[in-house]
């Protein structure tokens, strides 16, 4: 498992091995000069104890601040190259994870949140970064720091740097143990704070039960003990971090305190020069972070394992089709066939059910829709409808049975050429927020002005754009105007009428415009389409009357088919539904 | 006062003033029930400070006596000493750390109690009219940053002015010519640190808006994923997706380059410490003005330096922070109710449950008119039907009886007392309130119908689950009484939930009762469960119903007929019937949905 995770690193950077190679490179440089100056140090003092002369303390002085420059630009590169190259690998993978996201099934997104892919494209890709990044960095040059000023010592001294060196582990192991108390300790109060930001949300939701029930000061006592708990645990933290740097400081000071009592006598024995003894106290402060780094190095290498997996779980899962985000049609995309003109679309024994579901979705379902027909499917909420008009452009695929389009399976086409062949208007009409126009022509981007307005106007949305501040250029959403549902849902159609596709499929997408304009829209629709084969689903059985063949579905099941006459004569649920229909038009109008 | 401009869609993210003397005088009036702690924390703060700077001189001497004139005897003693002075800086330093925290923790916990009992004692207009998320932030995110200032920033900036201040002082009696040479790097840090900050604090503006376009646009992208695919836009939405990722790249590089060059001037810096202390120590040492010790205690010092500079920049931004959620946190504060208690109430003793509504009209800030004229009485023991399409104003009854709102204008009263004359806990007791969409808390199924009152505990909770039909509830439930019902009751079905809410209306005893019923479909059998419960509740007590169950709205004394905010039809069922007016219809066609659900 662990050289999986490597494997994915060395992956991740493979592009970028010349930057990371300078990079690294320019660690080692920047390191060994950084290790240079404490023994410049000794030489100028012990220099000043032989020579007593100026000349040499200021040929010292003069390469100290050598050194701190030349290494200042190495660790310039170092900075640049690693942690630049971090960022590259962040934009790369999550341009890699959205690439993932955008050709799996509509079933997938039913089954994870938008939240939780978020929070694996945000905190997951990031700490991932992190190893790639710092880890990897202040791995290498702690390393270097420390075995470098190691040889040093030993070079100056080996007995008192056995001394010093002892320290080294002890450091180390004292960071691990209380990173892991603060780890914990700040896990704890994180469960604390989030119960304690769960009980304000649910007693905000419940604000009215709250107050109905006058337990107003019950609940605050409740609080109450959730804010002590979380007090409690926050002390928790506070101690082991008030342990943390205090408790290093006074490792580090103790060394310098075993520094002098060996150093005073190896000096006294004559094994030691005083420059080698600041020499020794320079090397211990510049060991101290180093040996902080390692702890924390550690810690972020297992994070980003953690990440790291939570990221391959989704790249393990399979997109729906092989061609998906390939824009180009195949080279041979002579053999595939293509729909032309408003086709055939015929149904057989379709057989589906979700996942979760206990009753089918859809059971023997046996239907033939006639070429530039206008079908309109109607049923209560759950009847089916919606899961049969997504069988079209294969947003879900049937258990079994199957979908014809003019005699040929829905699978023999290619799935972009089908997708452009059909104009499907969701329920929820979706929009970007982007300017009115992007929204339109997002199918046909290098469409002319005079094509959008004259899908506009299909929709009936023509006037109302021209009200607005900037037409067709007004952004909306988020920083936008706000639309309303009725206005989306029109914006959404000319999208897709704007496409005129061989195949319209309407899933309920105008229960928010009012019936008069529903009713225009269709028959504006009829007048226009005699190239298309349109299916509409509606719970207005005003709009499915002046359909060419009425489809009713209940439970899953086709139970009636017809015109509205002819359903009306039968007086079956289509009759029923629409005598309810009637009675609430009355009471709409009722003053 | 400032305060006043604020409404709820100004950004959380804004930045306010560092400085602002009125919101801190009244920030540090929380600190009064602590204020010998402060006292006793500037006083630890001195000490460790103190005690901290102390290490480098017992150095200096060990260098004098012992390491320069190799003579052995008293080093035992100087390193001891050295080892005491870090142990007890060791312990100062952990008391300080600690008791500044605990002091900021302590200010916060009944900051954040306060606030949160402030906020759920506000009317229910201002409530309904906010996000629940921007309501949430400020007893959550608003406090946390107070506290971080409190615990932190405010004592630790005396912290770092006292080490300056220390290190100077130190190194100008060891020797001041030495110590004005070696502090000719401390503006040059400054300078170094403050320039580095600002720009650093303008790029991750720029980073955090090129952050929130990646975000959003994926955001945005995967919830209208079907769109995407369905119009095959795959390739041109990676496009775009691409370059903002770039853009939120090169933004942070822009920030690497910063702090690439912020480390090495720093290590420069020091390293010009050190060689001017040792060109001119040195110096000073030749001509025998300084000595050994002295030069190694200013290499120690000089190390110093940078920390609470640092620091100090770095409280700029908790200040910052701090004021602008102080700012809020107080306007919250200085939100009042609109519901007024009344100065002297009124008591209802032995009440009788008599509801009148007087010509009541009742709009939304916006001016949308939801009652018109609403007139009409509850005879106390009378079961009273509303019926009415959706929107109609039915609920908006309920709550202006419970005083979750008060009537734009005209009167309701309560066995002929003005509800508003009433005090709120008074009136509230009265009613027993069912709600169409069952709230329950996560905890257990106790705490849930007797809403933690321990009065309600045993013999009485058991008689009204019972009477509640709920006891299957209770007996399906792994661990009883106790089982936890999961957030907002997910473990539980919906009719389960409805049952403990009928019985936490009946635990109450109320005179009268309010119910808001369901339309969610359930099974048959708990169907009539829930209907048998609910005939118990009613018995004896004066019930006004939003009624959509057929049966509730035929045995009713009087129905009510809501249309578009105004009161149409009144009368028993079978009058309305041969009305054949709006309840008419609204009585078919709600029986014909009863028949295909």
């Amino acid at each position: 498992m662990k050289s999986d995770y490597l494997n994915d690193l060395i992956r991740i950077v493979k592009p970028y091995k010349t930057s990371l190679i300078i990079g690294l490179a320019s660690t080692i440089f920047a390191s060994a000069l950084d290790v240079a100056s404490p023994m410049l140090l000794k030489f100028g003092i012990d220099g000043l104890q032989d020579h007593n002369n100026l000349g040499w303390l200021m040929t010292i002085a003069g390469l100290i601040l050598l050194a701190a420059g030349v290494s200042g630009i190495f660790r310039y590169f170092m900075r640049m190259r690693v942690i630049g190259i971090s960022r590259s690998v962040e934009s790369d993978i999550r341009d890699g994870f959205f690439k993932h996201l955008i050709g799996l099934s509509p079933t997938f997104f039913d089954n994870n949140h938008t939240g939780d892919l978020m929070t694996r494209a945000t905190e997951d890709v990031e700490r991932v970064r992190m190893v790639v990044g710092p880890a990897l960095m202040y791995s290498v040059s702690t390393i270097l720091i420390i075995s470098f000023s190691g040889i040093m010592m030993f070079y100056l001294d080996p007995v008192l740097s056995g001394w010093v060196l002892l320290l080294a582990p002890m450091i180390g192991t004292v960071v691990f143990l209380i990173a892991r108390k603060l780890h914990k300790a700040n896990l704890l109060q994180q469960e604390a704070y989030s119960e304690l930001t769960n009980k304000v949300q649910e007693n905000l939701s419940g604000i009215r039960v709250i107050k109905a029930y006058s337990r107003e000061d019950y609940e605050l006592e409740r609080f109450t003990q959730h804010c002590e708990t979380y007090f409690d645990r926050s002390l928790l933290v506070v101690k082991a971090q008030a342990m943390f740097m205090p408790f290093l400081g006074l490792l580090v000071g103790l060394g310098i305190a075993g520094i002098l009592w060996v150093g005073g006598h190896r000096m006294a024995d004559g094994n030691l020069t005083l420059g080698s003894f600041i020499a020794f106290i320079s090397y211990l402060s510049l060991m101290t972070w180093p040996m902080i780094a390692l702890g924390w190095v550690t810690h972020l290498y297992q994070r980003g394992s953690a990440s790291q997996k939570r990221l391959d779980y989704i790249h393990a899962t399979e997109p729906q089709f092989e061609s998906n985000s390939s824009d180009h049609n195949s080279a041979n995309g002579t053999s595939e066939p293509v729909i032309e003109h408003a086709p055939k679309i015929t149904f057989k024994n379709l057989e589906m059910s979700y996942k979760n579901g206990k009753a089918p979705a859809l059971s023997g379902i046996n239907l033939t829709i006639p070429a530039g027909s206008v079908t309109a499917i109607v049923g209560s909420v759950g009847s089916g409808k919606s899961t049969l008009a997504r069988l079209l452009p294969r947003l879900y695929e049937a258990d079994s049975g199957e979908v014809l389009i003019d005699e040929l399976p829905l699978e023999s086409y290619g799935i972009e050429s089908l997708r452009r062949s059909i104009g499907y208007v969701d329920q929820t009409a979706f929009l970007f927020s982007a300017t009115i126009k992007h929204n339109i022509s997002i199918g046909l981007p290098d469409t002319s002005q005079e094509d959008i307005v004259q899908a506009v106007r299909t929709a009936c949305f023509e006037e109302e754009i021209e009200t607005f501040p900037d037409q067709y250029e007004t952004r909306i959403g988020e920083r936008g105007v706000t639309l309303s549902g009725g206005q989306r849902q029109r914006l959404t159609l000319a999208r897709a009428l704007l496409m005129d596709t061989p195949i319209l499929v309407l899933d309920d997408s105008l229960s928010a415009v009012d019936s008069d304009t529903e009713a225009e829209i269709i028959s504006k629709l009829k007048t226009r389409m005699s190239g298309q084969t349109v299916l509409f689903i509606t719970h207005r059985l005003a709009a499915a009357e002046s359909a060419d063949n009425i489809i009713v579905l209940d439970e899953g099941k086709l139970i009636e088919s017809g015109n509205h006459d002819s359903l009306l004569a039968d007086g079956g649920l289509y009759a029923e539904m629409f005598k309810r229909q009637r009675l609430a038009e009355e009471l709409e109008v009722m003053e | 006062m400032s305060a006043k401009k604020q409404n709820f869609d100004q950004d959380d993210s804004v930045v306010g003033k560092v400085f602002d003397a009125k919101l801190l005088k009244r920030l540090i009036s929380y600190m009064k029930p602590v204020k010998y702690y402060v006292v006793l924390a500037i006083i630890l703060l001195f000490l460790t400070t103190a005690v901290e700077l102390t290490g480098p001189l017992v150095i200096k001497y060990g260098v004098d006596h012992n390491l320069t004139t190799g003579k052995l005897d008293g080093l035992g003693i100087v390193v001891f000493t050295l080892i005491g002075v870090l142990i007890l800086g060791f312990i100062l330093r952990y008391l300080q750390m600690y008791l500044t925290q605990w002091i900021g923790q302590k200010v916060i916990l009944s900051m954040r109690i306060k606030l949160f009992d402030h906020l759920q004692r506000l009317d229910l207009k201002f409530i309904d009219s906010r996000p629940l998320g921007w309501l949430m932030t400020r007893v959550t995110g608003d406090i946390g940053t107070l506290q971080e200032m409190l615990s932190t920033g405010l004592v630790q900036v005396f912290g770092d002015i006292f080490t300056l201040v220390g290190i100077m002082i130190v190194l100008l009696i060891l020797n001041w010519k030495l110590a004005l040479v070696t502090f000719v790097v401390l503006p040059l840090i400054f300078w170094v640190v403050f320039a580095f900050r600002t720009r650093v604090r303008i790029t991750f503006r720029v980073i955090r808006e090129a952050l929130a376009q990646v975000n959003g646009f994926m955001q945005e992208h995967i919830t209208g994923i079907r769109t995407v695919q369905l119009f095959v836009r795959e390739s041109d939405t990676l496009k775009r997706f691409h370059t903002l990722n770039i853009n939120y790249r090169d933004a942070y590089i822009r920030a690497i380059r910063y702090y690439a060059l912020f480390f090495p001037a720093i290590t420069f810096l020091s390293s010009l410490a050190i060689a001017l202390i040792l060109l001119v120590g040195g110096n000073m040492i030749i001509r025998d003005v300084l000595t050994w010790g002295a030069l190694v205690a200013f290499l120690q010092y000089s190390e110093r330096f940078f920390r609470p500079i640092r620091d100090l920049s770095d409280k700029y931004n908790t200040m910052q922070a701090a004021m602008a959620a102080a700012e809020r946190v107080f306007w919250l504060f200085d939100t009042v109710s609109d519901i007024k208690e009344p100065k002297i109430p009124k008591s209802l003793e032995s009440p009788k449950g008599k509801i009148e509504f007087k010509s009541v009209y009742f709009e939304y800030n916006s001016g949308e008119q939801v009652l018109q004229n609403v007139s009409f009485s509850v005879e106390p023991g009378q079961t009273v039907a509303i019926v009415g399409a959706t929107g109609a104003g039915k609920s908006t009854m309920l709550n202006l009886l419970l005083r979750f709102w008060d009537a734009t204008s005209g009167e309701i009263t309560l066995d002929g007392i003005d509800i508003r004359d009433i005090s709120v806990i008074d009136l509230r007791r009265q009613f027993g309130l069912v709600q169409q969409d069952v709230f329950l808390f996560s905890g257990t199924i106790a705490e849930n119908v007797t809403l933690g009152n321990p009065e309600y505990d045993g013999k009485r909770l058991e008689t009204a689950l019972q009477q509640a039909n709920a006891m299957s509830v209770v007996r399906s439930a792994p661990d009883g009484l106790e089982s936890t019902v999961g957030e907002r009751g997910a473990k539980l079905s919906g009719g389960q939930k409805q049952l403990l809410a009928i019985s936490r209306a009946l635990i109450t005893d109320p005179s009268i009762l309010l119910l808001d019923e369901a339309t969610a479909a359930v099974d048959t059998e708990t169907e009539r469960r829930i209907q048998e419960a609910l005939e118990r509740l009613m018995t004896g007590r004066t019930t006004l119903l939003v009624a959509h169950r057929l049966s509730t709205i035929r045995n009713a004394d009087k129905i009510v007929v809501l249309h578009k905010g105004k009161i149409r039809e009144v009368g028993k069922h079978s009058e309305l019937i041969d009305l054949n007016g709006i309840y008419a219809r609204l009585h078919s066609l709600q029986f014909a949905n009863g028949v295909t659900a």
